[in-house]
């Protein structure tokens, strides 16, 4: 074998034995979105177990925020009537963290009187109806290439709503449902 | 010595394992996904290897991770350390097996023609082998014909 050869077979052999294998990042993304953004049922209710086995109960909420892995709580510090606490929860430490973070306070939260108003409690919400949440949000917003990107809960009006996000490379949806789980058309109230 | 002899024949597979282990990672990380069916759950039996770089002392490296999915795209992420752990186990239960199976071999062998056993340290009389080098040296008959002209037996 002339010596060329040689070098082109030694790289060749490298190249195969270090660079090959795994699944690239935005690759592995990519399947998650073809498959819908991985938001459900499933980890909202792991969240609110890990919530309830930290605090030994799971208080009111002022928001629930779900994104790809990971789940964004605010939450009524027990005890109080004017302190909110954030608390993550996510099953990936690469994704942001695995398990449930320490609590970080949260600013701006008014007085006890208006945050009254922007608490919510989660015996109220359908978490275990979120699969079919987001894949009616998905059906309805129609886009080509789309998945949930967000699913939130919060009380930004009178009642508590689940607002979906709908994504996908040109285009953004929005879907409203009851905290029940049933789709909110326009006008309802 | 038999110490030792024990000693190279348990630990020295479980090194070899440990190490084709580990070279099977760094070569095809997919090896990994060897643990999913023991790792992943139920609801998500998809396993993906993901590679990720992270930045070191000197320059940047390249890190994988086993995820499992669902049929939603919901995501648990499992590690590295924990399917290397079965991976070398798995390494180790084939190089154990194979090493047994030498052993077999080799038993059924002797008891059948009296053949010479695989496992059995060389019988070539040039070669000492460790217990032999180790063992009391067999009396000197010249020091024992001494010895009997001085005190003469009987």
């Amino acid at each position: 074998m002339s010596g060329g050869r040689r070098v082109l077979v030694v790289v060749g052999a490298v190249v195969l034995l270090a660079a090959c294998g795994g699944t690239s990042r935005s690759d592995f993304e990519a399947e998650i979105q073809s498959r819908g953004g991985g938001l459900g049922s499933g980890l909202a209710l792991d969240a609110l177990a890990a919530l309830e086995a930290e605090l030994g109960e799971v208080p009111p909420l002022r928001s629930f925020t779900m994104t790809n892995g990971q789940v964004s709580m605010e939450v009524l510090v027990p005890g109080t009537d004017d302190q909110v606490d954030t608390y993550r929860y996510g099953t990936s430490g690469l994704y942001g963290g695995g398990g449930l973070s320490a609590p970080t306070p949260v600013t701006g939260v008014g007085g006890a009187q208006a945050l009254r108003r922007s608490l919510f409690r989660t015996e109220r919400v359908a978490f275990d109806e979120f699969d079919q949440v987001v894949d009616t949000a998905i059906e309805e917003a129609d886009l080509e290439g789309g998945y949930a990107q967000t699913l939130r809960v919060d009380r930004a009006t009178e009642r508590p709503r689940i607002t979906v996000n709908v994504t996908s490379p040109r285009e953004s949806v929005q879907a409203q449902f009851r905290v029940d789980g049933r789709p909110l058309r326009t006008g309802d109230g | 010595m038999r110490f030792w002899k024990w000693f190279f024949i348990l630990l020295g597979p479980a090194l070899l394992a440990l190490f084709t282990a580990v070279m099977l990672m760094v070569a095809y990380p997919n090896a990994l996904k060897l643990a999913a069916p023991t790792l992943c759950a139920d609801d998500k039996p998809d396993a993906f290897v993901v590679r990720y770089d992270v930045q070191t002392s000197d320059g940047t490296g390249t890190n994988f991770t086993l995820f499992c999915m669902s049929e939603r795209g919901e995501i648990e992420e499992i590690g590295t350390w924990e399917p290397l752990l079965i991976l070398f186990a798995i390494t180790a239960a084939i190089v154990y097996g194979l090493i047994f199976l030498l052993w077999l071999v080799g038993r059924i062998r002797k008891m059948a023609g009296g053949e010479v056993d695989p496992m059995m340290p060389p019988t070539d009389p040039l070669i000492m082998s460790a217990d032999q080098i180790l063992a009391r040296p067999a009396e000197d008959p010249f020091e024992a014909m001494q010895r009997d002209q001085e005190n003469p037996p009987g």
